[in-house]
């Protein structure tokens, strides 16, 4: 497996944090995102919002 | 093929037609739709009464857990106090019964004072402001009839929103992009009025009435000021929600979509005008006059036959719906063609990239280019990137020993994750005792201290395929922080939650094993055992038999010291020797027993020339694949499978060389499952225990060998479907696959066909490997699974949900099979 900064691969948007300490993990959005990757229907997941946006 | 209707569950009520302010720039009064002219002033009770009821209805028949209601106008505050409190009441009484009710308000907010928020706090009404930015900004069209400004009543209406007698009913600031506003300026004024969320909204255009001040349609004006404040935004570290931002990154990084602008998930909203009548939504009001009519109403119609409108199930297809040019575009996922509304052109209608396309494009890829700060929150985090030459191998059905370490670093990454979220949910849920929560404490410190001085031991245990299975399990029943289990309505069994997430103990303990530390931990006790994945079960029933769990889960001490685990429970103790545990020479008798009968029931290893298999047969997480999985094996059992495996290996050495490499990089546990109905050959993989395969015993080990490269598609498949958005993941249709009499839905058909690439190899290789009859019956099961995969490609590339890598990926299985 390759980073980011070396040319000629397909990336994907998983951040790799295998050099990550897992400690630094916790409360990062990497961790929400990676739960929301292979989990989405996750209540950890989940966000709840109204999908309508329109100003008036 | 169209898919079904999604049910609808946001509603936005229309519940007065006017508005107190004249903004320029409205969409409501100032577009090509001018039907609000014939509408009734406000709604009247009978039709609030009656759309209530339909809501009532259409969530109860599907059984819809929360429906979204946002009272809009003009400007709903006009209907006054009284008015909001008889529709507020109309709809809780309504739903009380049936679903939870999500209720919002959107507003100019110059009239808003404190009795209607008291009023809003008292039936937990959430109030979203239109706000432009700065005075200048706001002011540029945010005016009353007669040019006076609207800002400072607006800002009043948000201060009172921001005193903390209120500050739970602030939903957010709404703001219209107007590219003559300096946009950091505008950012810095919404941000400093401290709103949970900000959307900027791209004012409503068309390929007919293109975006105000736009010279060129390829111009990209709308980009450039969105970047402007993404870049503020991203170096102040994301200080608020900014919808539109946190889509793209959510969509970018195989989430949802947290808008109707953008996105492919299905739209699910549908409009009550005042006069009772259904409409889209009701941005179409700026793509031609009576765009939003359905023709139906609140009187005669149900919400179902809403729902199956053209309009509204045109927005409901996904990738499929959009035109080719969005289709082919390599950010379609994040774009999903844009608002709706944007994407008409008098010619052909919506089938259109948004007039905004160059801009959300230069967006999308701006965002995308700045991913790896955003996912670490400031700090440069890489991503993982799939070599070019082990993506088209994978792609083509193989994949050699380097392709299968690209995809288990991945693996690598998501688990370590994974084992965080599950640390962090279980200690903010509120579910777990003060007791419970000081034993997941314990074992954390524990696993971030080995991850500092040996993280390879951290990795070893992490490897293990059914530590993810045991994540999932229990990220599945527990709720994030703030939102706790108090708040929730699931009732999950308390000690088999409480022993799962034990489980991290087991864990951290196995990792202090391997990295020969000190630790010590509490471990759950499931079935009169102590499992310590990848090692083994520690059975302390007299016979080593399960025995059904009591209401509370028990618990043991694990104390890792001076290459000695000892196990204590209650007044009973055992001692394992950490060496024996390690050379996978531990068993009953070199386990020293005080206190209690014993049996160590260590994992057992297949072995082949150039692999070893752990055949896992007592992780209490194992159970996770489409058989059952079999109880331990006995010795006489365990001698049959090595039997079998090693011929097994033996024909996959000879015959199906270009499969071998992957399967000895990749497959690391073989599960038993029980024997299949009337003795047919099961096997089964599991989508979240990447390197193990289930199988009962075939009676051949052809079969065994066929098996393997089968199910070890399944494993390869589901990597790169973890790193990978290959289809349209709102595309719920179902396709049929030759292979089987029920339809599947596109991943089903995606993962079968790319087993059976590899089974028409096999049975084409063992064709040309055996003679006579044999060699016959294998031509002709080749050729039946040629022509059904070769069918089922072509299914997938004609059903207009394959994203472009998508499309590339399953043109290499096509390139593959014709090979």
């Amino acid at each position: 497996m390759r980073s980011t900064d070396e040319a000629s691969g397909v990336s994907s948007s998983v951040a790799d944090v295998r050099d990550l300490p897992l400690a630094d993990i916790l409360n990062t959005r990497t961790l929400d995102q990676a739960v929301a990757r292979v989990l989405p229907d996750s209540p950890v997941a989940r966000v709840a919002v109204a999908a309508f946006n329109s100003a008036i | 093929m169209s898919r079904p209707p999604v049910p609808l569950s946001q509603f936005v009520l229309k519940i007065h037609s006017r508005c107190d302010l004249a903004c320029d720039h409205c969409y409501v009064y100032e577009s090509a739709d001018q039907s609000w002219r014939g509408r009734p002033l406000a709604m009247s009770d009978a039709v609030i009464s009656r759309t209530a009821q339909r809501i009532a209805e259409h969530a109860a028949s599907h059984g819809l857990e929360t429906v979204q209601v946002v009272l809009h106008g003009g400007e709903p505050l006009l209907v006054g106090r009284q008015g909001l409190q008889r529709i507020i009441t109309a709809l809780q009484s309504a739903l009380r019964d049936t679903c939870r009710l999500d209720l919002r308000i959107h507003t100019n907010g110059v009239i808003l004072d404190k009795q209607l928020c008291e009023l809003f706090a008292d039936h937990d009404v959430r109030v979203g402001i239109s706000i432009d930015g700065d005075r200048a900004a706001n002011d540029r069209h945010r005016r009353y009839a007669d040019g006076r400004s609207s800002y400072d009543k607006v800002i009043r209406a948000v201060e009172l929103l921001r005193t903390d007698q209120f500050h739970r009913l602030y939903a957010g600031l709404l703001c219209t992009i107007d590219i003559a506003n300096d946009p950091v300026v505008v950012y810095e004024s919404l941000a400093a009025l401290d709103p949970p969320r900000i959307d900027f909204l791209l004012p409503h255009a068309t390929w007919e009435d293109p975006p105000p001040g736009r010279a060129l349609a390829a111009d990209e004006q709308y980009a450039d000021w969105l970047i402007a404040i993404f870049d503020r935004w991203l170096a102040a570290g994301r200080p608020v929600e900014i919808r539109t931002f946190e889509s793209i990154i959510s969509t970018l990084t195989g989430g949802d979509s947290l808008t109707e602008a953008l996105g492919l998930d299905p739209a699910v909203l549908a409009v009550v005008e005042t006069d009772g009548s259904y409409e889209q939504v009701d941005s179409l009001k700026a793509a031609f006059d009576g765009a939003p009519v359905t023709g139906l109403n609140v009187f005669d119609h149900s919400i179902d036959a809403v729902a199956q409108h053209p309009g509204i199930t045109a927005r409901q297809q996904g990738l499929a719906g959009l035109c080719q040019t969005c289709q082919e575009c390599p950010v379609v996922t994040s774009c999903g063609g844009g608002l709706y509304t944007h994407r008409y052109r008098a010619s052909t209608g919506f089938s259109n990239p948004s007039v905004y396309c160059a801009d959300l494009l230069k967006l999308i890829n701006h965002i995308s280019s700045r991913l790896p700060q955003v996912t670490a929150g400031g700090t440069q985090v890489p991503t993982h990137v799939v070599s070019n030459e082990s993506f088209s191998a994978l792609a083509g059905g193989f994949g050699d020993a380097a392709a299968i370490a690209e995809l288990a670093g991945a693996q690598r990454s998501l688990r370590r994750v994974l084992l965080g979220a599950v640390y962090q949910a279980a200690t903010t849920d509120g579910f777990a005792s003060d007791e419970a929560q000081a034993a997941l404490r314990s074992a954390w410190a524990a696993l971030t201290a080995i991850d500092g001085k040996r993280p390879s031991a951290l990795d070893e245990v992490l490897a293990h395929p059914y530590v993810r299975a045991w994540a999932v399990r229990c990220l599945g029943q527990l709720k994030p922080a703030p939102e706790g289990r108090a708040a929730g309505n699931r009732t999950p069994d308390r000690a088999g939650l409480l022993a799962d997430i034990g489980h991290l103990g087991a864990i951290a303990a196995v990792a202090a094993i391997r990295a020969s530390v000190k630790a010590d931990v509490m471990v759950p006790v499931v079935k009169a055992g102590i499992h310590f994945p990848t090692l083994g079960r520690l059975a302390i029933a007299s016979d080593g038999a399960e025995r059904a769990e009591g209401s509370e889960p028990e618990v043991a001490s694990a104390v890792v010291a001076d290459e000695t685990v000892t196990i204590r429970v209650g007044e009973h103790h055992w001692e394992l020797a950490v060496p024996a545990l390690l050379a996978d020479r531990a068993h009953a008798g070199s386990v020293a027993a005080a206190g209690g009968p014993v049996g160590w029931q260590p994992v057992r290893i297949l072995r082949a020339p150039g692999i070893d298999l752990a055949v896992e047969d007592t992780d209490p997480y194992r159970d996770c694949h489409q058989w059952p999985a079999a109880p331990r094996l006995t010795d006489a059992e365990f001698a049959e499978w090595q039997w079998c495996f090693e011929r097994a290996w033996e024909e996959l050495s000879q015959h199906h060389a270009a499969y071998r490499p992957a399967l000895a990089a990749g497959l690391s546990v073989l599960m038993p499952l029980q024997p299949g109905p009337e003795g047919r050959d099961v096997s089964a993989t599991a989508r979240h225990a990447f390197g193990a395969v289930a199988a009962a015993l075939p009676a051949d080990p052809v079969n065994l060998a066929l098996l393997l490269v089968h199910e070890f598609q399944h494993v390869k498949l589901g990597a790169v479907l973890d790193l990978y958005d290959l289809y349209d993941p709102t595309d719920d249709r179902l396709f049929h696959a030759p292979w089987r009499d029920d339809m599947r839905p596109l991943e089903g058909l995606l993962q079968g066909t790319y087993a059976h690439l590899a089974v028409t190899n096999f049975w084409h290789a063992r064709q040309l490997a055996t003679t006579g009859a044999e060699a016959d019956e294998a031509g002709e099961r080749s050729a039946y699974w040629y022509a059904h995969t070769r069918d089922a490609i072509e299914t997938l590339m004609n059903s207009g949900s394959l994203t472009p890598l998508g499309t590339q990926f399953v043109g290499e299985m096509r390139h593959s099979l014709r090979r």
